[in-house]
């Protein structure tokens, strides 16, 4: 008996694989958009910026004339709100992951909780911005300091990195955590020294993705009015800042044209701070690195 | 049992092979002591020859069993059936070679003893109920009945002994007499094979020794 | 035939030792048999399946106890219930009692932390930490507060020796655990529960993950663990439950059709179901 016909199978072949190779083509093809868009940019962003990109620039402060016009304010700016959203935001973040996949009741509440976080992740970051400037700024009487902004950052990438530790804590075999238990550890050690360890490396990923977006976030900044001219660095979390995307911003709508080239400075500078951050994210990712 | 049928299947042949052989001594058994008083010696010439076919059916016994073990792994009853088909293949071996030493004895000499030939065929037939009944037993799984044939041996035993001790062979020759005796003993070895028999399908069906009956 | 003639040689002194073994044994039946796990009417429900049914078992010191059944009988649920690592389910509910050493395990004084170091485990999967050798030894140890390098370092090669895995691995303690084998990373796995100095070692199907020869080495290692240690042990394999076990507890849907010696459950079990199952006609 024969269900099958082997005659018709044998047609189908050739036919199969022609598509299987127009696929894997398509594929590449949708691949390179990307990579070319960003080559393009890159290319297009250096060339304006070539020109400007010295060392005085980055030693300088903002100004209103092209040729004294500087980073410097806004590198240091950013790198102060830093200072504060990345612990902050690491550490509420993965604080609520830990919770919610490892203590919390497997329940409704916790279910409705979740999902509320991953929904998060989408509001808009201008809302965020509304957010800090109603809580930081005005009810708590922040200002437009660092500690303000740097916190609304933080609350804006909060549920990204809540969601990735989540998933990378949920990846952690639970094979491993019943040995843990069943040895006689309490939940903490468990956490601490198994789960944790086991799961930096995608929580790092998602750190890394938060925090070159909240880097490179004007929106927020926009709403709770950090300046774009400020001639000094902040001494502490309390006081005023430049921000590197606030500063290009401001630079793009000079009328003169050549703050356009100073702004192609600045995007590159903040692109290559962001590279940076991004290789030693994934040098610690390597480093903590385990294969199941 | 949709379970293991090639397994159950192999068991079931291992033990018609058992049977088979179990016939095969029966068959044999009958009528053995009506040649030690016949003329002809030809039908005993046949009947040890016969003997080449239980020896046969031993050995293939042994070594499809032995195939069950090391393939099947075998564990409570079907361990006991396969242990106890070896030493049952074992016995009735040893059944079939006595008939064959009783028709060996045809071959030497003709024993006209009525008196003794009444005795040696009352042992014969009741070897052979015995065997018949130890058969029945297994296929209706009668444990009682075991324990019957397993004490009938008794009564074979006892006329054993009747037949060694008592005067029947004042007047025979020495030799003639000797045969006699060796005739008597080779059917006392039928009744303990039987009984050892009736042991083995004990454990079969139980998994303990038989406990005598006292 | 050189062969032949070294076995023949080695036949007859082992003849003579099994049988001083079995007159040893049988004294030891006779003297200790220590419960060390006691469960009465013990019953547990996952949510609305009542998985165990009044299971009154006892298990004893210095005894490897096997439990067999088909898939979903109930075996892994109970085993687990033995260091209370079920209530990880969360909809798990339990009655009756399970007594470890006279103590009832559900009391609320005994603590699952002293439980479970009371109690190991060794799981089906091998399941090292992603961590090295020395380090998922000392794991258990360290969990409890000791610090000591010393003494960490003794308790480490006398659990991989225990384990009998410390030759194989003494010269990479360093090294990460998960480039190990399967067998051998159970057997790590076996070392890192021997580290906490338990009593009582539970087994969840240990084997099933691993190949023959590996096998053979846990179930060698079973026995040698037995002198120090009880050893509960669930296996889906019936012939090793007959080989390492002394007891040997068949689960059925839930509740325990026959628990016995090892030798009459497999020789001649009294329940028509438990002869089906380990003559494997059903399951």
């Amino acid at each position: 008996m024969q269900l099958i016909d082997k005659n018709l199978i044998a047609k189908k072949r050739s036919g199969r694989l022609t598509f299987n190779q127009i696929m894997k083509w398509l594929f590449f093809l949708c691949t390179m958009i990307g990579l070319v868009v960003l080559i393009t940019l890159i290319v297009d962003t250096l060339s304006d910026a070539i020109g400007y990109l010295n060392l005085d620039f980055l030693t300088s402060f903002s100004s209103s004339r092209v040729e004294d016009a500087g980073f410097y304010g806004a590198i240091i700016g950013s790198i102060w709100l830093m200072v504060v959203t990345v612990p902050v935001a690491i550490f509420v973040s993965v604080a609520t992951a830990l919770y919610l996949e490892e203590y919390a009741p497997k329940n409704r509440v916790t279910d409705f909780i979740k999902v509320n976080i991953s929904n998060l992740a989408g509001v808009p970051s201008v809302v965020f911005g509304l957010l800090g400037l109603a809580m930081f700024v005005r009810a708590m009487a922040m200002g437009n300091s660092v500690l303000a902004a740097g916190l609304t950052l933080a609350l804006m990438i909060l549920p990204v990195i809540v969601v990735s530790s989540q998933e990378s804590i949920r990846s952690v075999p639970s094979t491993v955590r019943e040995a843990s238990i069943g040895m006689g550890a309490t939940k903490w050690q468990t956490v601490s020294r198994i789960i944790l360890p086991a799961a930096i490396p995608g929580i790092i990923t998602g750190i890394i993705l938060a925090v070159s977006r909240a880097i490179g976030e004007t929106a927020p900044l926009v709403v709770i009015g950090v300046p774009t001219t400020l001639l000094v660095t902040p001494d502490s979390v309390l006081d005023s800042f430049q921000a590197m995307p606030m500063q290009i911003y401001a630079w793009i709508k000079m009328p003169q044209e050549e703050f356009q080239y100073i702004a192609a400075s600045g995007i590159i500078v903040l692109l290559v701070i962001l590279l940076l951050m991004n290789s030693l994210a994934i040098f610690i990712r390597n480093k903590f690195s385990t294969r199941y | 049992m949709p379970y293991r049928e090639k397994f159950t299947g192999e068991l079931q042949s291992l033990v018609n092979e058992v049977i088979d052989l179990g016939k095969l001594c029966y068959d044999r058994l009958q009528d053995v002591t009506k040649l030690l008083s016949m003329d002809d010696i030809e039908p005993a010439r046949e009947l040890v020859s016969g003997d080449v076919e239980a020896n046969k059916k031993e050995y293939n016994i042994n070594s499809q069993a032995v195939t069950l073990i090391t393939t099947q792994s075998p564990v409570a009853t079907d361990t006991r059936i396969i242990i106890s088909s070896i030493k049952i293949a074992y016995d009735l071996e040893r059944i079939s070679d006595n008939i064959s030493n009783l028709a060996e004895v045809r071959k030497r000499v003709k024993i006209t003893n009525e008196k003794l030939l009444l005795r040696l065929r009352t042992m014969e037939q009741l070897a052979s109920l015995m065997l018949k009944d130890v058969y029945t037993a297994y296929l209706d799984q009668d444990t009682s009945l075991c324990k019957e044939v397993y004490e009938r041996d008794e009564d074979i035993d006892s006329l054993f002994v009747h037949v060694t001790t008592s005067d029947i062979f004042e007047d025979s020759d020495l030799f003639v007499s000797g045969q006699s005796q060796l005739c008597a003993k080779y059917l006392e070895r039928i009744g303990d094979h039987v009984k050892n028999i009736s042991e083995h399908v004990y454990f079969v069906i139980t998994g303990e020794k038989i406990e005598k009956i006292d | 035939m050189a062969n032949i003639k070294e076995k023949n040689t080695i036949t007859k002194p082992v003849d003579n030792t099994t049988l001083e073994e079995t007159t040893q044994g049988e004294k030891k039946t006779e003297i200790i048999r220590e419960p060390i796990f006691k469960t009465n009417n013990f019953n547990l429900w996952y949510g609305d399946n009542h998985a165990l049914q009044d299971i009154n078992l006892t298990f004893n010191k210095n005894e490897i106890s096997a439990i067999i059944g088909p898939s979903g009988c109930g075996k892994s649920t109970f085993v687990k219930s033995l260091n209370r690592m079920v209530e990880l389910v969360p909809v798990v509910r339990t009655e009756g009692e399970i007594l470890y050493r006279d103590q009832d395990i559900f009391e609320k004084k005994f603590t699952v932390e002293e439980l479970r170091t009371k109690v190991g485990m060794v799981f089906q999967k091998p399941n090292p930490f992603p961590k090295s050798i020395y380090d998922n030894v000392a794991y258990g140890p360290r969990v409890h507060g000791i610090r000591k390098k010393k003494v960490l370092d003794e308790v480490v090669e006398k659990s991989l020796c225990d384990a009998a895995i410390w030759d194989e691995v003494k010269d990479r303690l360093h090294e990460n655990a998960l480039g190990l084998s399967g067998g051998q990373q159970q057997r790590i796995c076996i070392a890192r529960a021997l580290a906490t100095e338990p009593d009582v070692i539970l087994m969840d199907e240990p084997t099933s993950a691993l190949d023959p020869i590996s096998t053979t080495k846990v179930e060698d290692l079973m026995q040698q663990l037995k002198k120090d240690y009880s050893i509960v042990v669930v296996t889906h394999n019936m012939q090793q439950a007959a080989r390492v076990s002394d007891t040997t507890a068949f689960f059925y849907q839930g509740y325990v059709v026959e628990h016995d010696e090892t030798k009459v459950i497999f020789e001649n079990p009294r329940d028509q179901r438990t002869e089906d199952y380990v003559s494997g006609r059903f399951g």
